[in-house]
């Protein structure tokens, strides 16, 4: 059976803007949370990678083109 | 109507509440480029539809959202959005941001801005997805605060499939529902703060507007656009204001700066300092009780806190609340701040017009003109004091008019800290003369956004002289016209710390930073230039993305001296609007204490010499010696006057 | 001997609120700053007793010194 396309997110050019967390339709895209010191940037990643439905909405909407998707 | 510009949906819709009747308002792409959106293109809609004789709680006055062409492009911190009204507080516009989400799932409903205008039968609450506009019944929300208005709201919007259909929000809380004249409006966590604007939503009787659908906001040159954004989301990362302070400290992290500059609001702003402001800072919040740092939809810069209040994860306090709620009040309890910025919000109350209120009836109290109970560092009382503003009881109810219309009452008009009836924000002026200037002339009132900010450059970004007036009316002009624009864009006024140079901000003692600092204040010719031939400014500069990122959007040409231009005509729109309602040079005033008693009676500079910064900043702006346009002014602004 | 205070993102950087110095001056306290390089100490804001110094500032019994980093709002 073909693996379902997951996103893949690069964790180097996401900025943690939060558009995809806010338009997956599944909900399972959430942002890390950094403490105050220590490397302080947030980004998204896939947190619940079973309720993903490939839908790719989240590569789509990146404004930076740092989602693609894929079968790995 | 259709645009051939980007970035906008081209409808502007307009809902009669007391007919329900729902049609398109009129907005050409001639007035698109003039008047751009969010707060500007309010103005505009607010300035063609209102003459001068309207009350804010009448079914003449308008409750405009507006969202701003950049929205839903992609750029960083691009989801704010506008509300602009008669203020039932000043008796002038209003213009109010906020970054909840409802600007950007009003144009996901093929919205760029929304007008209320009447009054609803009953309570209401609007649906508005993509083409369609719903009225339903509110009796079961009305009544209830802010977050639990939202999670109901989500409840009637959960699908067959158990999922909950995306949308964006505005709601009031009982503040707004009792029309207290410093009420706000909620979305998401966020708030349009200042100006009564829940006031007016309470008195049209709607309670809540969720949008949402499924369009797509159009990019003119999309490729061009993901490119310069990459650039602008990285610049955001690296740069030591956006990228470090704001994220690891939040707008708390100024109150060190402003303690040690002098220009922290204490005890009702009779001083500038706090012995025991180190209990209040965000060093403080930080290493005790943020838990993560939030951030607005798009936004990289992620300054919001998250703090634990009652057992549950809420929004932290920012600076002004910190500081109104804490040395305002001789109050050294942040524990307790954490708790009343929660009520507050979920009240639906301006945390900075009501702290500023309690400050006033303090030293009211103090001073034996109005006994009130209230006392300097007593707070035990504060979160049943806030209850009883919401429903105007007892105390509440007198509280509820604001320390103008108090003063007037009880006497104390020296020490009663608004302008126009809007109370000012944390920083003590007398420091920071060029924000003095700003509370005065500001179009909503004491507003520190709206007066420029130059504290930005009077300590704590950079070190300018404080109390010189040298050069503050024309730098106070050229902050609040780029700001003006910022804002009407939709994007976060924090973009503009990127205007700073990272080599300024990260070696404060450079050769170059320190000259900045001297040569600032004598700069006011460069700014008069521009302002008269912004033609100069014909091009794009490196450190400010937002121009760039405006072409690249909507199509239209646009340079950093256009820029400036396009936020001039929204300032001086709003001012002339606010000619009519009776605005002129004796309303540019602030409190007595800040022009007439000296902060510190061993230093001679420390007040603020209005009088002399207001002449050069109407001479500035090409106003007369009223502090109004001239007919001149307005026709190379391309504002038909109609007067 | 003074007290010397850190705010802002020093303070978060270095893991110090506070420290007791009994440099002579400036320009030896920007040389031993807990956590901070001496390169990173030019970069800081100094104030003592509210009010900006010369590097070769010879401090007094009591000084308070505040070191800062700019800082932005709302």
């Amino acid at each position: 059976m073909k693996e379902k396309k997951r996103p893949h997110i690069n964790s180097k050019t996401c900025a943690g803007c939060s558009v995809c967390v806010e338009n997956c339709p599944m909900d399972c895209l959430k942002l890390t949370e950094p403490r105050y010191h220590g490397d302080i940037r947030t980004i998204a990643h896939l947190a619940l990678r079973d309720q993903c439905i490939g839908c790719g909405i989240c590569a789509r909407v990146c404004p930076i083109e740092a989602i693609t998707m894929s079968e790995k | 109507m259709a645009t051939e510009y980007g970035g906008y949906m081209g409808k502007v819709l307009q809902i009669n509440l007391s007919t329900r009747e729902v049609s398109e308002y009129p907005f050409s792409d001639e007035e698109r480029k003039l008047f751009i959106g969010g707060k500007i293109m309010a103005a505009k809609i607010l300035y063609d539809n209102l003459n001068g004789t309207e009350k804010p709680f009448s079914e003449e006055n308008l409750l405009v959202i507006s969202t701003g062409p950049m929205t839903g492009s992609g750029a960083p911190s691009s989801s704010r959005f506008n509300i602009s009204t008669l203020s039932p507080q000043t008796g002038y516009i209003t213009s109010s941001n906020c970054g909840g989400n409802f600007g950007y799932y009003l144009k996901k409903a093929g919205i760029d801005a929304l007008i209320l205008k009447g009054r609803c039968e009953k309570h209401t609450w609007i649906e508005i997805h993509n083409d369609t506009v719903k009225f339903h019944d509110a009796e079961d929300l009305w009544g209830l605060k802010t977050s639990e208005t939202q999670a109901a709201l989500d409840e009637k919007l959960r699908m067959k499939n158990g999922r909950i259909r995306k949308n964006g929000k505005i709601c009031i809380g009982p503040a707004g529902e009792n029309q207290v004249l410093y009420s706000c409006i909620a979305s998401n966590e966020r708030v349009s703060g200042r100006g009564g604007t829940g006031a007016v939503m309470g008195w049209m009787k709607i309670k809540a507007v969720c949008a949402g659908g499924t369009k797509e906001v159009p990019v003119a040159e999309k490729e061009k656009m993901v490119k310069h954004t990459q650039k602008w989301f990285q610049y955001l990362r690296k740069h030591p204001l956006t990228g470090n302070q704001l994220p690891r400290l939040g707008t708390a992290g100024l109150v060190s700066s402003m303690q040690m500059r002098q220009m922290l609001a204490t005890k009702n702003y009779q001083y500038g300092q706090y012995e025991d402001f180190e209990n209040i800072s965000g060093e403080i919040l930080a290493e005790k009780y943020n838990i993560v740092n939030k951030g607005c939809l798009t936004c990289p810069i992620k300054c919001a806190r998250t703090v634990e209040v009652n057992g549950k994860q809420v929004k932290g306090p920012e600076l002004e609340t910190l500081v109104l709620l804490g040395s305002g009040l001789l109050n050294n309890d942040l524990e307790g701040i954490l708790r009343w910025n929660y009520e507050l919000d979920e009240l639906g109350l301006d945390t900075i017009s009501c702290a500023n209120t309690i400050a006033y009836a303090m030293e009211a109290n103090e001073k034996g003109l109005w006994k009130n109970g209230l006392k300097f560092s007593e707070t035990d009382e504060l979160s049943d004091i806030f209850e009883k503003i919401a429903y105007r009881q007892g105390i509440g109810d007198e509280l509820a008019m604001g320390s103008k219309r108090l003063s007037e009452k009880y006497g104390g008009k020296e020490f009663a800290n608004h302008v126009k009836g809007m109370e000012l924000a944390a920083y003590e002026p007398r420091k920071a003369v060029g924000l003095g200037l700003g509370y005065a002339v500001s179009n909503r009132g004491g507003c520190h956004l709206n007066g420029g900010y130059l504290t930005i450059l009077e300590g704590l970004g950079l070190a300018i002289d404080q109390t010189t007036y040298h050069g503050k009316a024309d730098l106070t002009m050229l902050f609040q016209d780029l700001m003006e624009m910022i804002s009407a864009t939709g994007e976060c006024l924090f973009t503009s710390y990127a205007f700073f140079p990272s080599p300024l901000m990260n070696h404060p003692n450079a050769w170059y930073t320190k000259a900045a600092n001297k040569i600032l204040p004598y700069c006011g010719c460069v700014v008069r230039i521009i302002n008269k031939f912004p033609e100069i400014a014909c091009f794009h500069l490196p450190v400010f993305h937002h121009t760039k990122a405006f072409e690249y959007t909507t199509g239209m040409k646009m340079t950093f001296g256009k820029y400036i231009r396009c936020g001039e005509r929204g300032y001086n729109l709003e001012r002339e609007l606010n000619r009519r309602f009776g605005v002129n040079a004796s309303q540019d005033v602030l409190p007595k204490r800040l022009v007439k008693t000296l902060q510190n009676p061993d230093d001679p500079s420390s007040r603020v010499p209005l009088k002399k910064m207001k002449r050069i900043y109407y001479h500035a702006r090409g106003w007369n010696r009223h502090g109004l346009p001239t007919e001149s002014q307005l026709r190379k602004l391309k504002i038909n006057s109609r007067r | 001997m003074m007290v010397v205070k850190l705010f802002g993102v020093v303070r978060l950087q270095t893991g110090v609120s506070c420290f007791e110095s009994d440099a002579e001056n400036l320009r030896e306290l920007l040389e031993n700053i807990p956590g901070l390089t001496k390169k990173e100490a030019k970069d800081l804001i100094v104030l003592v007793n509210g009010k900006s110094v010369g590097r070769n500032y010879r401090f007094q019994d009591g000084d308070e010194v505040a070191l800062l980093a700019p800082a932005g709002g709302g």
